[in-house]
């Protein structure tokens, strides 16, 4: 999720770090630059893509968007899932957004 | 002596009390006319919002119109209804508007929901734009996504008009992606936010193209070269088209 923050941002820095997270976790980089080329992957689980794409209507701050997906991805997850993909996706906004303002071009 | 200078001591504050009750009636003042104008502001925002960008409307309250302009790379969609021209001459006006009207907004509604925004509308006609407002790196995606919503949309639409006895629509579909110049453009008097250059013009007669190939949908491989391997293309001979030296080829998507 951070990964599609980042590159819906541009943030080049970011993207950088998010694709080291990956594999760390041990996600190929063949699924890792599917997921963040297309918004899923089929290495990824149903759970993973749906929220692939959550992560990139929060980009733009467009509510109504928002919250048509928020609604689609809290059904199909477990609460803590859900405040935690939400937590995810403020922090990836913000943090991409200032990285903007403080990491050389 | 100590009375005379507490009758002064009490003049000041006399003087102190009214000047801040002053001020602070002017201070009052001023913040009610700042959250009218800044309300102003806002509903003026919301309201270029609808025809530009927010990127562009900030760029264009602070540099004017000259500076809102700029190269991007976005995904064109041109849809037109086929055989238009004979639809309209058999159906009454009303009706036909009325056709017309349910059509834009049920492609319309296609187009947004994978964000994309309608340019305008050009008779028949509908032009998108893909990451024209925003950056949008899933662009190609996002337009066949919508040209394949725009067909089940039209599918269903066309079982309500048979439901009233209305003719059926038809539409072809054209998808291209490149550099344009976006920004606003006009007279002083009228302009729009627009994206121009080579890429809308391909877009377009690609979608003349879909007659050609007895298709709804064709896209080119600028589109093809960036979108998910999921879809199921599949291509169609080269064929010319108008301004470009050779014969390109084009892709159905399943």
């Amino acid at each position: 999720m951070f990964g599609v923050i980042a590159r819906g941002l541009g943030d080049a820095a970011a993207l950088s770090e998010a694709r080291a997270m990956l594999a760390q976790a041990g996600v190929d980089t063949v699924t890792s630059a599917r997921a963040l080329d297309h918004l899923g992957a089929p290495g990824l689980t149903d759970s993973e893509n749906l929220l692939l794409g959550f992560a990139r209507d929060t980009l733009w701050y467009q509510p109504a968007a928002i919250q048509r997906r928020a609604r689609a991805v809290r059904d199909r997850l477990a609460r803590p899932e859900f405040i935690e993909a939400l937590g995810v996706c403020s922090l990836a906004n913000a943090v991409c957004r200032l990285s903007a303002a403080v990491v050389e071009p | 002596m100590a009375e005379w200078g507490l009758g002064l001591a009490l003049v000041a504050l006399a003087g102190s009390i009214g000047l801040w009750l002053r001020q602070r009636a002017r201070t009052s003042e001023l913040t009610a006319r700042l959250r009218a104008a800044t309300v102003d502001l806002q509903r003026l925002q919301q309201s270029c919002a609808r025809f530009a960008p927010a990127t562009v409307v900030d760029r264009l309250l602070t540099d004017g119109a000259e500076a809102a302009a700029e190269r991007k790379e976005i995904t064109a969609l041109f849809a037109d209804v086929v055989a238009y021209t004979s639809l309209a001459e058999r159906l009454e006006a009303p009706v036909l508007a009325r056709i017309l009207n349910g059509y834009y907004q049920r492609m319309s509604d296609a187009i947004s929901e994978h964000s994309g925004h309608v340019s305008t509308f050009i008779g028949d006609g509908i032009l998108a734009y893909f990451g024209a407002f925003e950056p949008n790196p899933w662009q190609s995606d996002d337009a066949v996504r919508a040209a394949l919503a725009m067909r089940r949309a039209l599918a269903g639409y066309n079982r309500e008009l048979g439901a009233e006895g209305l003719p059926p629509l038809a539409i072809g579909i054209g998808l291209h992606r490149g550099m344009v110049l976006a920004g606003l453009v006009g007279t002083r008097e009228r302009m729009e936010y627009a994206c121009i250059g080579r890429t809308v013009n391909v877009a377009a007669r690609v979608q003349a193209l879909t007659r050609t190939h007895d298709t709804d949908i064709l896209l080119t491989d600028a589109v093809r070269e960036r979108l998910d391997p999921t879809f199921q293309l599949a291509p169609r001979p080269a064929a010319p088209i108008k301004g470009i030296a050779e014969p390109i080829v084009t892709y159905t998507v399943a």
